[in-house]
């Protein structure tokens, strides 16, 4: 696409545009159509600022987003915690994985929604049903790439910590634990994008608050600038945890992988 | 001052349906003494280096290093056929992982030594496959002064480079009386490098020749190299298609 005589660092630094443009195309596609298509229930995005504003001004968007971000948050880190330490035992235990494997399939492809009315039927419509819900959902995605990971681990790489006989402090942080990275991050990646999901759906089901919450009462009333309100300052917050958090994490931690420049 | 090498392998296998590889197979290698093993290729050359690095534990019988258990003994300068570096960690640290807590002076004194001073920040794969071998080599001197067990270290190489790199090999283990331990398939680098070859064939392997290479490597003439290769690859059995064998180095 781009001319074949283009040196490497101005064609880097078209692609660099062309991806920051991404976003603000986007938005100007919605624009176009509101102008496009006028109608009380297809609001533009100016609108839709406005509104957040408003619902901003008033202390309600913020408290709820931050109902589902603590929700998200804690279903993450136990789940990634839970699924590493089972991804290590069944990708080292051969027996434990043979038991298990059908569990984790069964995990995998349970509905999501299926797991919150049980737990919610059982539990009741509690925070600690709902942040159990997110948790049952993504532990097995995170166990099925970590155990993937410890079962690629190089046969060369352990032949050379005997070699050099590495304790086994030192085999963990120089030789397990780099091998790991990539598969821990595309857990978190993976199972951050199963969660912004489920933990909304999860809201909508039963709870006293959140993102979720606030956007069935808006769809109870039709009021569709209200539910593109809270989606977009809820996908602002996605977005910004996206490029500000996991990708310069992922560059600085896999900063010694052969890159496509 | 280098170890003793005693092997004494009473058995060597892989997989009980297989014929052994080794059975009674004996050798000791003097302290301070270059051994070259020299044989064709597939014999099990790295396999018995890795019994006498201790990486392979699965054998009857003992192979003693400096008098202790290959397995116990300190790690050996070891260098694999790959260059089989951590991609995760610069040259630099590289070539310090292999020896906790060790500062960067001798490990940078080493990439100078062999040439790769300018590039001990680049990562692995910022490096050539010649420039990656010769990060290996300076990570094995690095884990050990006095033992090393190289396993065809200069193949793959540009051969301006291999006199340079066997030159500096021959001056570090004159200085350091080292014992090395060392696994090729070319008669020349034996005959350039090692007191000694260790000519090894069949299955289970034997010896099939063990000669004394007379004086010192570092004072050899290029005529009497040639001389030595020639002995060598007289009692090294030619394969159909194994033209390797004689050949200066892929």
């Amino acid at each position: 696409m781009s001319a074949p005589g283009a040196p490497p660092a101005r064609r880097a630094r078209r692609l660099l545009w062309t991806e920051i443009l991404s976003l603000p195309l986007l938005l100007v596609i919605w624009q176009l159509l509101a102008m496009l298509f006028p109608h009380r229930l297809f609001p533009s995005p100016v609108e839709v600022a406005l509104e957040i504003g408003a619902l901003a001004g008033q202390g309600q968007l913020l408290a709820d987003l931050g109902k589902t971000l603590l929700r998200a948050a804690v279903g993450f880190l136990v789940s990634m915690v839970l699924g590493t330490a089972l991804g290590l035992l069944l990708g080292r235990v051969p027996w434990l994985d043979r038991l298990f494997s059908g569990w984790l399939v069964v995990g995998l492809n349970l509905p999501a929604i299926i797991v919150a009315i049980i737990l919610y039927i059982w539990l009741g419509l509690t925070e600690f049903a709902l942040v159990l819900a997110v948790v049952l959902n993504k532990t097995p995605l995170v166990t099925a790439t970590i155990r993937e990971g410890v079962r690629s681990f190089s046969r060369d790489l352990e032949e050379l910590a005997l070699a050099f006989r590495f304790g086994l402090r030192r085999r963990i942080r120089l030789i397990y634990l780099p091998q790991l990275l990539p598969f821990g991050l595309a857990a978190a990646r993976t199972g951050l994008s199963l969660i912004w999901k489920i933990v909304l759906v999860f809201e909508v089901l039963g709870s006293d608050g959140g993102v979720g919450y606030r956007i069935s009462v808006f769809f109870q009333f039709f009021d569709i600038t209200g539910v593109l309100a809270y989606t977009t300052a809820f996908i602002l917050v996605v977005l910004a945890f996206e490029y500000l958090v996991m990708r310069p994490l992922e560059t600085h931690l896999l900063r010694w992988r052969w890159a496509p420049s | 001052m280098g170890p003793e090498l005693t092997l004494a392998i009473a058995e060597k296998r892989f997989g009980a349906a297989e014929p052994p590889l080794f059975r009674d197979f004996r050798l000791s290698v003097a302290p301070s003494s270059v051994v070259a093993l020299v044989g064709p290729s597939g014999v099990g050359k790295s396999t018995l280096l890795r019994l006498v690095g201790g990486i392979d534990r699965d054998f009857s019988g003992n192979i003693d290093v400096g008098g202790v258990a290959a397995a116990a003994a300190p790690p050996a300068g070891y260098l694999f056929q790959d260059p089989r570096l951590l991609p995760w960690l610069s040259a630099l640290d590289n070539v310090r992982a292999v020896v906790p807590g060790s500062g960067p002076e001798a490990a940078q004194e080493l990439l100078r030594t062999v040439g790769l001073a300018g590039r001990k920040r680049a990562f692995p794969h910022q490096l050539s496959g010649g420039m990656q071998r010769r990060v290996a080599l300076a990570r094995a001197i690095h884990a050990n002064r006095h033992f090393w067990l190289l396993d065809e270290p200069f193949v793959s190489l540009d051969p301006d480079l291999v006199l340079e790199l066997q030159r500096l090999f021959l001056a570090l283990v004159k200085r350091q009386s080292s014992t090395v331990l060392l696994v090729t398939h070319i008669a020349e680098e034996a005959a350039r490098l090692a007191h000694r070859a260790v000519v090894i064939d069949g299955r289970p392997v034997r010896i099939t020749a063990d000669l004394a290479l007379p004086g010192d490597p570092v004072a050899r003439s290029a005529e009497q190299v040639l001389e030595l290769a020639a002995l060598v690859k007289g009692r090294l059995r030619s394969r159909a298609g194994d033209e390797d064998a004689t050949g200066p180095g892929a």
